[in-house]
């Protein structure tokens, strides 16, 4: 940057700073409070005469950085008793954030396989570096059916009253369940794909109650 | 022809607030003028948006940093909001509650400033050699 393109920015800056100090100016209320409001500005004024020669002389040195950390440290100072209330929100961010993926998950399996989701639990990392990704994903799943039946199904199991699980890669005997098996792999691997989620952290469990009969 | 308006305004409720203080009920004289700052802050209030956007505009032009700008709005709007409340404390004289409102506002405005004011003590230091 030549010197020329160096003075036409530094008054540029200098003279749009006038103009707009002269009309806050004319916005302040004229009370006692304007010589508060006046130090501000001054302030203002300082730093952007100088803020071109600080590069010059020390590039390594940047003021806006500078005045950020400096607010981080004074909202640090102030809401130092508030940390109790920052954890409490912290733990609620976590249960909304858990629940919208336990609904994602939810429709994403409604949506492409037949299978309905019954239960789903979800636990995330909580480490600085991965904050926020999943650790695991355990499933409860079982067969969609129509209307009629699903509600005979649900009929069913309060009757019967135990629900069978399944660990799906277990049960290898029966032709059926090493179907399901397949069908087990294809979620997971979906799932492992969709959420970037190690496929031996996912857990599928096949609720089977409404086949027994 | 808002001025009419604002103007109108300020002077009916003068009036009503005169005749107030001379009734038997002096204290609704204090309400009239509570109102009466309210109506006629939320008449301008677009306008003065319509500047502060004017304003925001020609500060990013500028190198100057944003933030700022936005410190010194804020500023501006604590000094305001801080009249208005010490402005009804005083016609209701109370000049003891107005005087805190004041003290909390100064207190105020001087930790937004803080920042900028340790900033560039900071930089003088780093300049010299």
């Amino acid at each position: 940057m030549g010197i020329v393109d160096f003075l036409k920015l530094w008054i540029r800056d200098i003279a749009f700073v006038f103009v707009i100090v002269s009309i806050i100016e004319i916005i302040i209320p004229n009370n006692n409070m304007k010589r508060y409001i006046d130090m501000v500005i001054g302030l203002l004024i300082i730093i952007v005469i100088i803020t071109p020669f600080i590069k010059l002389l020390n590039k390594d040195f940047d003021i806006d950085k500078e005045i950020f950390k400096k607010e981080i440290e004074e909202s640090k100072f102030v809401y130092k008793d508030n940390m109790n209330l920052v954890s409490m929100q912290e733990e609620q961010i976590k249960e909304v954030y858990l629940s919208k993926m336990e609904e994602e998950i939810k429709e994403l399996i409604q949506e492409t396989t037949n299978y309905k989701v019954d239960e789903i639990s979800i636990s995330i990392y909580e480490d600085e570096l991965r904050y926020g990704d999943i650790k695991d994903i355990k499933l409860a799943i079982s067969e969609m059916k129509g209307m009629e039946e699903k509600e005979k199904e649900t009929k069913d199991i309060i009757t019967i009253g135990n629900i069978e699980k399944i660990t799906i890669g277990k049960e290898e005997e029966k032709p059926t369940i090493t179907e399901e098996f397949d069908k087990g792999k294809e979620i997971k691997s979906m799932l492992s794909k969709n959420y970037n989620v190690p496929k031996k952290n996912i857990k599928i469990f096949l609720n089977t109650t409404g086949e027994g009969e | 022809m808002e001025v009419v308006q604002i103007v109108g305004i300020g002077i009916v409720s003068t009036i009503l607030v005169v005749l107030l203080r001379q009734s038997n009920k002096p204290e609704f004289a204090l309400l009239v003028s509570l109102v009466t700052g309210i109506i006629i802050f939320s008449m301008i209030l677009g306008k003065l948006k319509y500047v502060i956007e004017t304003l925001s505009g020609l500060a990013r032009n500028t190198g100057i940093e944003f933030a700022y700008f936005s410190t010194i709005l804020k500023i501006i709007g604590i000094a305001y909001i801080v009249e208005f409340g010490a402005q009804i404390s005083r016609d209701a004289n109370e000049e003891a509650i107005a005087s805190k409102i004041e003290l909390g506002g100064k207190v105020i405005m001087m930790v937004l400033a803080m920042p900028i004011l340790l900033a560039l003590l900071d930089l003088i230091i780093k300049i010299l050699p």
